[in-house]
């Protein structure tokens, strides 16, 4: 997908229906997805034998068009993006996770969730942690690599648990979408 | 006494401009208006010349050699840094800034004796802390011109001033309905603090995110790009400002401050319907 991809339902979207500015967006949102495109998630071990970042594109691309206008996306791997379109970028390059959480916490103000998505550990454990746990509000883990490695899982589990989050899992991105309406609506 | 055309291009130096008188050709009037922008030119009817600032002076040349088949004898000109004096000014009508061939967008503000002072974009923006990008709208801490760690109470106070202003039932601008709900949903939002908060951060996040190539009309697509121009809040008012003598005009470079005309107890807010020789006033 090119650069300025836009799927319904995402701020870019919500924004340029309303004719408003992409801060204005914004201001309505009420989740904060991170979401991790580095090297591993080109596997093409997911649905259909599609690689996990396919099957996660169409997972948010389903969860915007079902919450419009209330999910802000970040991607990260070497960089970190803000993805008003929607539509994460492949970077396929390392996690850093550290640098991804203190880019989002721009966005922790009052009331704000966060729900991490990531396949694996970050190249800084330590300094991720440290980062998270200066956050205000939650963040919530979401798991999607395979189930038989669970060093990944067991990360995101102590990164959620800093800040009273919770920890799912949703195999290789599939039934992500499923996964976060599991968190944000507390099923 | 009458004043002849002359046969003849003729330029000299008067009071650091150029005086210049041209035989009569259409086609080389309808060039020195495009190429000199109107805030650099005059035309002097009593004594038949054109007024023009020194720096146009190669463009003079070359359109003589062109059109005028002459070689024009220009004076030595000698650049004086331009004095900028404090004004104080009674603002009648400010409009939306517009592209006159400068090197940046400029708006007419209207005074007792006319069309006189000149802002230039950017010092409005300075004023009215609206910097934005081109093509850019203006966030809403521009709309009710604050800055954006404006308290609750000093927020209240320019809405309210700018409501007022605006207020479709005494403003008869083309656009005052339009800029009424702005300012309104600029307020609504800005009022709440959890909306604040996340609004403050979408202006931190958008930051990050590059204009599109398009949108600034880059390549094929620049000479289509239309930027609108630049409205500021506020239409009038009681203005000290540093400025440039410039062509009988004043050209500001700096607003100091901007208030309210008031008297007795009311406030001067102006229009300018479409079709009026001046403004329209109204006493809040």
């Amino acid at each position: 997908m090119s650069d300025y991809a836009i799927v319904p339902g995402s701020l870019t979207a919500i924004a340029q229906r309303d004719g408003a500015s992409l801060a204005e967006s914004f201001a309505n949102a009420e989740v904060v997805i991170i979401c991790d495109v580095s090297g591993s998630m080109q596997i093409e071990d997911s649905r259909n034998n599609r690689s996990r970042y396919d099957v996660e594109l169409e997972e948010l691309a389903k969860l915007q068009a079902t919450m419009p206008g209330k999910i802000a996306v970040l991607a990260f791997s070497d960089n970190v993006e803000f993805v008003p379109g929607g539509v994460p970028p492949m970077m396929g390059q390392r996690t850093m996770l550290d640098k991804a959480l203190k880019f989002a916490k721009i966005a922790d103000v009052s009331g704000m969730r966060f729900i991490l998505i990531s396949d694996g550990c970050p190249d800084q454990e330590g300094e991720a942690l440290a980062i998270a746990a200066t956050y205000k509000n939650r963040i919530d883990c979401i798991y999607v690599g395979p189930e038989a490695m669970p060093e990944g899982r067991d990360f995101l589990l102590s990164l959620s648990r800093l800040r009273g989050g919770v920890q799912v899992t949703a195999d290789r991105a599939k039934e992500l979408c499923a996964a976060v309406q599991q968190l944000l609506l507390g099923w | 006494m009458r004043f002849r055309t002359p046969s003849h291009a003729h330029c000299e130096l008067e009071d650091g401009l150029l005086a210049c008188s041209f035989p009569y050709d259409p086609a080389f009037i309808a060039a020195l208006k495009a190429r000199i922008p109107a805030s650099d030119r005059k035309w002097d009817a009593d004594t038949k010349r054109w007024i023009v600032t020194p720096k146009h002076a190669p463009v003079l040349r070359e359109l003589v050699s062109q059109i005028l088949g002459e070689t024009l004898i220009l004076p030595a000109v000698k650049f004086d840094t331009p004095r900028v004096v404090s004004k104080t000014i009674i603002l009648k009508y400010i409009g939306q800034t517009k592209d006159r061939g400068n090197d940046e967008r400029q708006a007419y503000g209207y005074v007792e004796s006319g069309w006189n002072v000149i802002f230039p974009e950017s010092v409005l923006r300075t004023w009215f802390h609206a910097p934005g990008k081109p093509g850019e709208a203006p966030s809403l801490y521009a709309t009710l011109g604050v800055l954006s760690n404006v308290s609750g109470a000093d927020l209240r106070t320019a809405y309210r001033r700018l409501a007022r202003q605006w207020h479709p039932d005494v403003c008869t601008e083309p656009d005052a309905q339009a800029q009424f709900v702005s300012i309104q949903h600029a307020w609504e939002l800005l009022s709440d603090p959890g909306k604040r908060a996340r609004y403050d951060a979408g202006l931190l996040l958008a930051a990050t995110v590059p204009v599109p190539k398009k949108v600034m009309g880059t390549g094929r697509f620049a000479k289509f790009a239309t930027v609108p121009g630049y409205r500021p809040p506020l239409r009038c008012g009681r203005l000290i400002v540093m400025a440039i003598e410039h062509l009988d005009k004043f050209v500001v470079t700096e607003i100091l401050s901007w208030d309210d005309i008031v008297e007795n107890g009311k406030t001067l807010s102006t229009s300018w319907p479409q079709g009026a020789t001046e403004p329209k006033e109204y006493w809040l």
